[in-house]
């Protein structure tokens, strides 16, 4: 369903020049924020959209969103997604995700990610505007799950549950973050592995990986560390269910030196590279297919 | 396309809820359905949502305005944060607008102590950020600093794109974006008539002849230019074909 691209990374400031020069060999490809190149009053934001284009010419980009807001009660912008498929064909990203959860109600944006609770009600709601936004778009999109702190008395299924339901009746893709997978079964007490389970191998396109910190109480979802031990198991459990689909390293705070960050996603293939020929064979036969 | 569902009520009165105690507008989280688990209360739980909202828009105003911040300590911008969230919340989908209405936020408030000195830092911390996210000059139009000599008086001398200039208080500021990251400094009358002079791609061979730069001594002029060239502060084109 999504091409295999191999590593990557989360492509932030501190790391332009490597990439502007095309010099990194060991990510193939990059993923960026996509409110942070979208038309704005009119205009592109200049320097940056200049960038995103001069790095298009030397690595594939995926373009991953933060304010779709796909949970919200709110109808999907227009505005939004004309100015997403305006920056799609000025980009050609090899794909676009968005993470399955609210910002904001009533035309406010909080700038966070927000679960919901998991019911059949959000379920249709959810699922009707993922269609209309891969309508809009003329493509498929990939949703990720997001970290959460809490559930609510109001869901009726697991949040693996209602993730692939979504996907499947939405005909959607999953960016599977496996570092939320991991913060949110430790701050819920559940099993990460009854999560990968119930994902359906078909349609998991993306991973992510990421650090978090460790809180009192709780683990909090913050990109400004390396990935734990415990991420890392989790990523290799998940490459022998899923296969050796695209994954990548997101830092968004204390961001290291590229030649450090660089261990990491060199790290990450070797992970999944030895993960990958222990992969069960239906995840295998799929990544041959693409 | 098909009519829009209608969104599911019991979700909009929810998510409503939930922002209102997320803003601090609610008196807390009891109505938000919140399932208790292991560990922190189900209060708790919801204060790591509550305390990031603020934590996140609060840093994001203060990367946007360095100078504001500096100035009034981080107890008086949080506290100035507050109020300008609650005034002016994000309709935007990016944190680039959060700060768009800072200048009309201080400028509706001229009981403020210092608030012209504030104002002024603002707009300095403003053109800083236009700067950043101006674009690169087109590349195949540069000229290298070398290239002086084989071009003579037809090369052209523009601002770099990235060059903004704020009057306050009686003094004129540059910012921009040089190949050492953002810079700023207070430009002299003479340097302000200088760059009008340039304005944008004017042939070195005219600008000698502007009334704006007569009073300026060859060789000061010469050595300023370059330095400004060297430091990304002006652009060295090639002579427009």
């Amino acid at each position: 369903m999504f091409s295999t691209l191999g590593s990557g990374v989360g492509l932030r400031s501190a790391h332009y020049a490597p990439f502007l020069a095309g010099s990194v060999s060991s990510a193939a490809w990059v993923e960026v924020v996509t409110e942070n190149f979208l038309t704005r009053e009119g205009h592109r934001p200049a320097r940056p959209f200049q960038i995103l284009s001069r790095v298009r010419c030397n690595y594939p980009v995926v373009l991953h969103g933060v304010s779709l807001s796909l949970a919200s009660a709110d109808p999907t912008s227009p505005s939004y997604l004309r100015r997403l498929r305006e920056l799609a064909d000025a980009i050609q990203p090899v794909w676009i995700s968005d993470h399955l959860c609210w910002t904001g109600v009533d035309g406010e944006n909080l700038h966070d990610l927000y679960p919901v609770p998991y019911n059949e009600e959000v379920l249709a709601w959810v699922t009707d505007k993922i269609c209309r936004v891969q309508d809009a778009l003329g493509r498929r999109i990939l949703i990720e799950n997001v970290s959460a702190y809490t559930d609510f008395t109001t869901s009726a299924m697991p949040e693996w549950e209602f993730v692939a339901e979504v996907a499947r009746r939405a005909d959607c893709g999953i960016l599977l973050d496996v570092n939320n997978v991991y913060v949110s079964s430790v701050n819920q007490n559940f099993n990460a592995l009854t999560y990968l389970e119930a994902l359906p191998v078909e349609r998991v396109g993306q991973m992510h990986l990421a650090g978090h910190s460790v809180k009192k109480g709780y683990l909090f979802d913050t990109h400004d560390a390396p990935v734990c031990d415990q991420v890392w198991a989790l990523y290799a459990r998940a490459v022998k269910r899923f296969g050796a689909v695209s994954s990548m390293i997101e830092r968004d705070d204390k961001i290291p030196d590229w030649e450090e960050l660089e261990q990491e996603v060199l790290k990450m293939g070797r992970i999944r590279d030895e993960a990958a020929q222990q992969a069960a064979p239906r995840a295998r036969r799929l990544a041959a297919t693409l | 396309m098909k009519p829009l569902n209608k969104p599911p009520r019991a979700l909009a009165a929810w998510q409503r809820r939930f922002k209102a105690a997320i803003k601090g507008q609610a008196a807390g989280a009891d109505e938000l359905d919140l399932l208790a688990g292991p560990g922190p209360s189900a209060n708790e739980r919801f204060g790591v949502y509550r305390d990031a909202y603020f934590a996140r828009l609060r840093d994001s105003l203060m990367e946007d305005f360095p100078r504001l911040y500096e100035a009034v300590g981080p107890k008086a911008f949080a506290s100035f944060a507050r109020d300008y969230l609650s005034l002016y919340p994000s309709r935007s989908e990016t944190l680039f607008d959060l700060g768009n209405q800072v200048l009309a936020y201080l400028g509706d408030r001229p009981e403020l102590d210092e608030n012209s000195r504030l104002f002024a830092l603002a707009l300095r911390d403003t053109a800083e950020l236009r700067s950043f996210l101006a674009p690169d000059p087109d590349l195949e139009e540069v000229a290298a600093l070398d290239d002086v000599a084989t071009f003579g008086d037809a090369m052209r001398l523009a601002p770099h794109p990235s060059v903004r200039i704020v009057g306050v208080g009686g003094v004129t500021w540059l910012s921009w974006r040089g190949p050492d990251g953002l810079g700023e400094f207070e430009l002299t009358s003479p340097q302000t008539r200088l760059l009008d002079a340039i304005g944008e791609a004017r042939p070195l061979s005219q600008l000698g002849l502007d009334p704006r730069v007569s009073s300026w001594d060859e060789n000061e002029l010469q050595a300023l230019i370059a330095g400004w060239i060297e430091e990304g502060i002006l652009c060295a084109l090639k002579p427009a074909v």
